[in-house]
């Protein structure tokens, strides 16, 4: 009985051991000579597939700047956690990043649904987090000082290219094709196409729904075609929009196509191949961009990435990280354990008023409301390639 | 831009009826739900695009390609997982038709990836206007290949030697073994013909619609059954009737009703079928089996 007992309080005094040494082991390696930032990205989960893009945007930053001999001779260290892309997964790991590791600033969360219970931490404990992806409207606003997030949605990356459509093919009448299944696409073909079209006098004469995969357009096709528009709107996915635009090239519904960013792919020059010429979007990201900054992330992320191209979130992780840094520069952050809340209080108030940033996408400001000023490139297909018209 | 949808819904309507025939078949002989039919046709839409794509033969080599390759896989499948399970009653080889089917599904994406690629185009495309009528070459390829081979099929059950003895064991097995029908070899035939009808569609689908994926035969293979039902299972003419009939509503229901429910305006009228005519549109009562 006794040696059983004895062995019981030694377990537990030595995992209360492990413990001590956890809490006093973190901030004592956090600062020798290194600058801590945490990220949450979904790996795992539904949205794994745009997290493990956006993760290879952030590795290359962080091994740029650290092969460049880091921030101010400290090295850029980064504490990711993944998601699982769940709201209470993402809670967790934010508590963490803030309390325990003591991260300088929290780089995301990705979703929308993260975004909304990890910025009233984020206030809190007044430490920053800036997405790069949720693109649910009016979120940064609702969580003032310590939400940012450097995201578009198709609601400010459409008007230009909706001007440059409507002008160049004089287009007075449109009709919509919507996947309803897709919630981005839902709320792209059912809400900002007809509110941005019908502010620029366009009238709507026809729509057309459908759930993602539909193999057969043709029926669709044939209904626009009797409406004759001047231009058609495709708001789907990448393979029904290329399925879409196929269709209606071989009934003779040649008229001038737009969608939403989510065809902005190289996979829809692919699947829609000739036909995809002339198709237009607007995006913030624009991958074919030749300025040189832009170019090399590119170039880099597909010889990582199997010669996949990056999406705008990956872009928006790799500037997000810059900021970061170009903020640390300027600023007054002393990286010293006791000067931690006025470091995270520094680049708060450097991120609330940075100006003209010249990031990859595009060179933009932080907005008072905590959003970017981006606006979108209008993207062309010609020649099988997505460019400026 | 009523005719032009007659059109859009024959095109569908013939993919539809072909499936829908080799489900039939099927039944017809061993009173067994297939459920990995769908995805002979995906196969059958792969072999085409690796015969044009990559050994560069044209449409007809294909479409050969396809018939033989879905043969061979539909008889595999039979001796895998129904020819042995079969004792277990009927909810046993129609558990392990499903797992067939998600089997080859999780093959072809890993060969393939997951993602949607697109079919190569093969046929000269040209529109031909008659009236108000646009037609193309290819809608009129697909509708007269497909009339083509279901009247054939229909022949072959009609007229020939083989033909009568599908007729006979799915009429009644054990008279028809009494009678010196080979019932094993008549099955392999059976399934044979089934998955070639398969293939085709499968290639059809490809030439049609532009582009497959290795879960395609889901969805297709689900509106089969629905079309069976419909037409009366275990009926050849009324699977080609249904067919033609769901494809054709479909497409109208796009063009004038709501595009957003066309599935549900099928499995709601095999739903109603169900209750108010089990035999199906076009069956006189088949269970002639106890």
């Amino acid at each position: 009985m006794r040696t059983k007992r004895t062995g019981r309080i030694l377990i537990t005094f030595f995992l209360f051991t492990i413990f001590l040494l956890t809490q006093l082991g973190a901030p004592l390696r956090l600062y020798a000579g290194e600058i801590t930032l945490g990220a949450l990205i979904p790996l795992t989960g539904y949205a794994s597939g745009f997290g493990e893009n956006q993760k290879v945007g952030l590795d290359i930053a962080v091994e740029e700047i650290n092969k460049a001999g880091g921030i101010k001779g400290s090295t850029l260290k980064m504490i990711t956690y993944d998601t699982e892309s769940k709201g209470e997964k993402a809670i967790f790991a934010f508590r963490k990043l803030a309390t325990q590791d003591n991260v300088l600033a929290v780089l995301g969360p990705f979703l929308s649904t993260e975004v909304e219970v990890c910025f009233p931490l984020a206030n809190k404990y007044e430490i920053i987090s800036i997405s790069a992806s949720a693109a649910k409207p009016g979120l940064a606003e609702k969580f003032r000082p310590y939400g940012f997030i450097n995201a578009t949605s198709d609601l400010n990356t459409l008007p230009p290219a909706i001007e440059y459509w409507v002008s160049k093919f004089d287009i007075k009448t449109a009709c919509i094709v919507t996947d309803i299944k897709d919630a981005l696409n839902k709320s792209t073909g059912t809400e900002i196409f007809p509110k941005l079209l019908e502010a620029k006098g366009v009238k709507i004469i026809g729509t057309s729904e459908f759930v993602t995969n539909e193999m057969d357009f043709s029926a669709h096709v044939s209904k626009f075609k009797a409406l004759n528009p001047d231009g058609v709107v495709v708001s789907c996915t990448v393979a029904d929009a290329a399925g879409f635009i196929k269709e209606a090239k071989k009934q003779g519904l040649d008229k001038p196509f737009i969608g939403g960013v989510a065809i902005q792919t190289a996979k829809f020059l692919e699947l829609a191949g000739k036909e995809a010429n002339g198709t237009i979007t607007g995006s913030s990201f624009w991958v074919e961009n030749p300025a040189p900054k832009s170019k090399a992330f590119v170039e880099e992320f597909r010889k990582r990435y199997g010669g996949r191209d990056p999406n705008p979130f990956a872009a928006n992780m790799y500037e997000n990280v810059y900021m970061i840094k170009q903020l640390i520069e300027s600023g007054e952050v002393k990286n010293k354990p006791s000067d931690l809340a006025a470091d995270r209080q520094t680049i708060q108030k450097g991120l609330a008023t940075l100006k003209g940033f010249e990031g990859i996408t595009t060179t933009f400001s932080i907005t008072k409301e905590g959003n970017v000023d981006k606006s979108g490139y209008v993207l062309m297909v010609k020649d099988s390639k997505w460019v400026r018209p | 831009m009523f005719l032009q949808q007659v059109i859009n819904g024959l095109m569908l309507g013939c993919t539809y009826a072909l499936v829908a025939l080799g489900y039939t078949l099927i039944f017809g002989l061993l009173r067994l739900i297939h459920m990995a039919h769908g995805e002979v046709l995906m196969i059958g839409a792969y072999m085409g695009l690796i015969v044009i794509a990559y050994l560069h033969g044209n449409l007809f080599v294909a479409m050969v390609g396809a018939m033989v390759f879905s043969a061979l896989v539909g008889i595999t499948i039979y001796f895998v997982s129904i020819r042995y399970v079969e004792k277990g009653g009927h909810l046993s080889p129609l558990v392990s038709t499903i797992g067939v089917a998600i089997i080859l599904q999780e093959i072809f994406s890993k060969i393939f990836t997951g993602e949607k690629i697109a079919f190569p185009e093969t046929l000269v495309f040209k529109n031909i206007q008659i009236g108000g009528l646009s037609l193309n070459t290819v809608q009129l390829f697909i509708i007269v290949l497909s009339f083509t081979v279901m009247f054939v099929i229909y022949l072959i059950l009609k007229g020939t030697m083989i033909g009568k003895s599908i007729r006979a064991v799915s009429e009644n097995t054990q008279t028809a073994r009494l009678l010196g029908i080979r019932v094993t070899w008549i099955v392999v035939v059976t399934f044979a013909l089934a998955s070639i009808l398969a293939g085709i569609a499968g290639v059809l689908v490809g030439i049609a619609y532009h582009n497959i994926y290795p879960l395609m035969g889901i969805e297709i293979g689900l509106k089969g059954l629905a079309i069976i039902i419909i037409g009366g299972m275990g009926n050849v003419v009324g699977a080609m009737m249904a067919g033609l009939l769901v494809g054709l509503m479909e497409v109208f229901s796009i063009a004038y009703i709501s595009s957003s429910y066309k599935d549900a305006f099928t499995f709601g009228l095999m739903v109603v079928i169900l209750i108010w005519k089990p035999e199906g549109l076009f069956g006189s009562v088949v269970e002639k089996k106890a």
